[in-house]
């Protein structure tokens, strides 16, 4: 069914192009005129309140159906106290233990304690080093949290601090001479708002090309890894763990030093990402174009199929990190769409899957 | 000597276990603040009056989409003053009878910070496991009023006094505003910040200014800074309000700036710029906003699109500015005792009763529209705002009149009035729907008479009771 190139030469017409149809209101437009109303009994009355219960005119009439979620109260108290509760007994039994150690004599009360003690420190630097490991991300954030309040604002001289923050953040990382690159390149009468436009081009636009071009390679495998897996048991397993490797990589392309409390944050938040923000990847509906009668019904089995669905989920989580990870905001309507990941995604799969039949 | 003492400590001590009573209700989740937001003449303080009339009403208004009153668990509502004793209450009272009196007048616009505190009285779902469970419980909601001109003092806590003057400048450049009082803004603009300061002439420009922020106000624009310039607090020291902006400082660096003498233009006017910002912005919001856990904003949608696009522009970009100053998200309980988000925002377009229903849907669009710069703050820690188009007191009703829809009412002397207006759009619209949007001219219409206190008459309203719901209905439970 694919369709043969046409090579035939094309010779130059012009025409005029139908009009669009307006999609202004049909209806006759309103002029404002004032009138004295006639029913001067009815006015007099007072009107009536227009309440939840009464739907407006052309929307959904049941929209407001909704109950409030009801709590189950007493939880996290209930499991902090749990939590008290073992460290007042482990505490007493330690006590406990020393008191013997110490009856029996005052060397095995020693070696105790410096045991105790040892634990002690053990548990006080991995607190530290977890603490210090989380601060990537949270550096991070702080700075897309500052570019969100600067778009689209035309002051001058706000983005000074921010540019500091950025350079602070990126020193002593790879990325750091493609940023001294963009911002040698900065003209010097930007203001606010143009300098971010100016580094989110010269800049960030490029570590969104490797992150993609990650993405893009992940979700490949992921699609491949579950179409040819054996179990569907499995499937779950493969693509939970490459995308959480993923997710990992997507972090260092965009500066964050990975670490195992930020990966579990990351994850959270992409989880978020993608159940909240997804508005955005309705365009989905439109890819039954791309894939076509051709590419589904035709040449892919079942299993290539669900290889398939695999690969999207991932390319979405993806692009759900992409957009938790961006030091600057997405410029609006610039935000990379599903369907540049799917085409590759796509060829691969029918090429192994070519190979393996032929 | 030592009675006084006794009298002291313990009026400390009543005090310190009052506070930690607030705290604990906080943390069982009975205490909530309610942060009402809205900019000046947006109708804040008839919403406030109107809400608490409904929820003090609650027998006879109809609230059928208020969750506790759908299950009619919601038994008695009162109203207490604040703990706070610098706090003057809620006039309530004053504004109900305007509202109700003969004839019938709009409360009067707040000119400083009031407050007040609801306590809703609801019954139990029965069954619960606990056996000596109480049958009913109280939920606190505290709720404030201040003058919408200081809300706009918010985002001055995070601007220096030479960031601020250039964004003046940047705006003073634009129109309107550029042709309101174009030889004030022509002398700020030539004064030599390093000259020394001559106070004389401070205080003619300082009068000078206020009146430009005047004549700014009354075109209907929405930014409109320092507010209190026009509109002084009842304890404000005159003097911290004796600078202008300076917005020829784009011409000189930062830190020649830093180096001018102590008596020069720019020294003078940022200390007291600073000290205004310390002594006068930061105790509003600590007082007014550190602590809300839901907010609703207001926004009186039909006068901005009456105004015009340099309106509409303006207001979005006041709302924008001013969310900054808030945190949002969700969190435990106990860690909004100390450092509160706001888990829910609500967007209320005000007066829609000026507006036939037909056309009510689109408002509210258009606000969504008009503030989704605002809550992409909130919607990236996962907060989904919502959007009402609402009407605390409903002072009109629909007709039909020459086969077009249209509303009456009575106007402001109580003749009765009825007018057809343009179709409202559900966005931007083009130049030619702008014209007719502008040349309507709105109708001022009066409450609806006939509403008398002494038979505990309920105020009508437009989709109040959702906006309990959003704001109430999962802490009610």
């Amino acid at each position: 069914m694919t369709e043969e190139p046409d090579d035939t030469e094309r010779s130059s017409r012009r025409f005029a192009p139908e009009p669009a149809p307006s999609t202004a209101q049909a209806e006759p437009e309103r002029r404002a005129r004032r009138f004295v109303p006639t029913e001067e009994a009815q006015l007099a009355a007072v009107p009536e309140a227009v309440t939840a219960s009464e739907p407006l005119p052309g929307v959904n009439e049941y929209g407001s159906l909704q109950l409030e979620r009801l709590p189950v109260k007493g939880l996290g108290t209930l499991g902090a106290g749990l939590l008290v509760l073992v460290m007042v007994i482990a505490v007493a039994e330690l006590v406990r233990l020393f008191d013997a150690a110490l009856s029996l004599h005052w060397s095995a009360a020693a070696a105790l304690g410096v045991l105790i003690g040892g634990v002690g420190v053990l548990a006080l630097r991995s607190l530290l080093s977890f603490l210090r490991a989380r601060r990537s991300l949270g550096r991070l954030q702080r700075l897309r949290l500052r570019a969100e309040q600067q778009t689209g604002r035309h002051t001058a001289g706000r983005s000074g601090g921010m540019l500091a923050e950025l350079q602070a953040f990126y020193a002593d990382k790879p990325q750091a001479p493609i940023l001294a690159g963009a911002l040698d390149k900065l003209p010097d009468y930007s203001d606010d708002c143009e300098t971010l436009l100016h580094l989110d081009r010269h800049f960030v636009e490029r570590l969104d090309r490797e992150a993609m071009h990650r993405v893009s390679r992940y979700s490949a495998q992921t699609g491949l890894a579950v179409a040819f897996s054996p179990w569907a048991a499995l499937d779950m397993l493969i693509a939970l763990w490459r995308s959480v490797q993923m997710i990992d990589d997507i972090a260092q392309t965009y500066g964050v030093v990975p670490s195992w409390p930020t990966r579990m944050r990351l994850l959270r938040k992409v989880l978020a990402q993608l159940t909240f923000v997804g508005a955005s990847e309705v365009a989905i509906d439109q890819l039954s174009d791309d894939l076509g009668t051709a590419a589904l019904a035709g040449t892919l089995s079942a299993r290539a199929g669900q290889g398939l669905g695999a690969g999207i989920l991932s390319a979405r989580i993806g692009l759900a990190a992409m957009r938790v990870l961006r030091p600057l905001p997405f410029p609006a309507g610039r935000e990379p769409g599903i369907r540049s990941l799917i085409a590759p995604l796509l060829e691969k799969l029918k090429s192994r899957l070519a190979r393996r039949r032929g | 000597m030592a009675n006084a003492f006794l009298n002291r400590s313990r009026a400390a001590s009543e005090r310190l276990a009052r506070d930690i009573g607030i705290q604990i209700d906080r943390l069982r989740d009975r205490r909530l603040c309610l942060g009402v937001t809205g900019l000046s003449r947006s109708g804040k303080t008839t919403f406030i009056a109107s809400l608490v009339h409904q929820l003090l009403q609650h027998k006879k208004s109809s609230l059928p989409g208020f969750s506790p009153v759908m299950s009619g668990r919601l038994l008695d509502v009162r109203m207490h003053p604040l703990e706070d004793p610098h706090l003057p209450p809620f006039p309530y009272r004053d504004a109900w009878q305007q509202l109700s009196g003969q004839p019938p007048a709009w409360p009067e616009p707040t000119r400083d910070s009031s407050g007040c505190l609801l306590e809703l009285r609801l019954g139990r779902k029965p069954g619960g496991l606990n056996p000596f469970a109480r049958d009913h419980f109280s939920l606190w909601l505290e709720i404030r009023d201040y003058p919408g001109e200081w809300l706009l003092d918010l985002p001055l806590r995070e601007t220096g006094f030479r960031d601020w003057s250039l964004e003046c400048g940047h705006r003073f450049a634009q129109s309107p505003r550029a042709a309101l009082a174009p030889d004030l803004l022509q002398a700020l603009a030539q004064i030599d910040p390093f000259a020394e300061a001559d106070t004389a002439r401070l205080a003619q420009l300082q009068r000078a200014f206020r009146d430009f922020l005047a004549a700014a106000k009354a075109q209907g624009l929405s930014q409109i800074q320092p507010g209190r310039f026009l509109l002084p607090g009842r304890d404000d020291d005159a003097e911290l309000m004796q600078f202008v902006p300076l917005p020829g400082l784009a011409d000189h660096d930062a830190a020649a700036l830093d180096a001018a003498s102590e008596r020069s233009w720019y020294t003078l006017c940022r200390k007291r710029y600073e000290r205004y910002v310390r002594e006068l912005v930061e105790p509003f919001y600590r007082h007014f906003f550190s602590r809300i856990d839901r907010q609703l904003v207001l926004v009186d949608v039909v006068s901005a699109l009456n105004g015009g696009p340099a309106m509409i522009d303006d207001m979005r970009e006041a709302l924008t500015r001013i969310t900054d100053s808030f945190h949002y998200g969700r969190q435990h309980r106990l860690m909004q005792l100390f450092r509160p988000r706001i888990d829910r925002v609500l967007y209320a377009a005000t007066k829609i009763d000026q507006v036939i229903s037909d056309d009510h849907e689109a408002v509210r669009a258009f606000l969504a529209s008009l503030v989704s710069d605002a809550y992409r703050h909130a919607e990236y820690e996962g907060i989904q705002p919502a959007c009402e188009a609402t009407s605390a007191v409903r002072c009109s009703r629909e007709v039909e009149d020459h086969g077009d829809r249209a509303l009456s009412g009575f106007d402001t002397e109580g003749r009765p009035v009825g007018y057809v207006h343009p179709r409202f759009p559900s966005r931007l619209p083009d130049s030619e729907h702008w014209q007719r949007l502008m040349d309507w001219e709105i109708p001022p219409l009066r409450p609806p008479a006939g509403l008398s206190a002494r038979n505990d008459d309920a105020i009508p309203h437009i989709r109040l009771d959702t906006v309990l719901n959003l704001l109430l209905g999962d802490k009610c439970v």
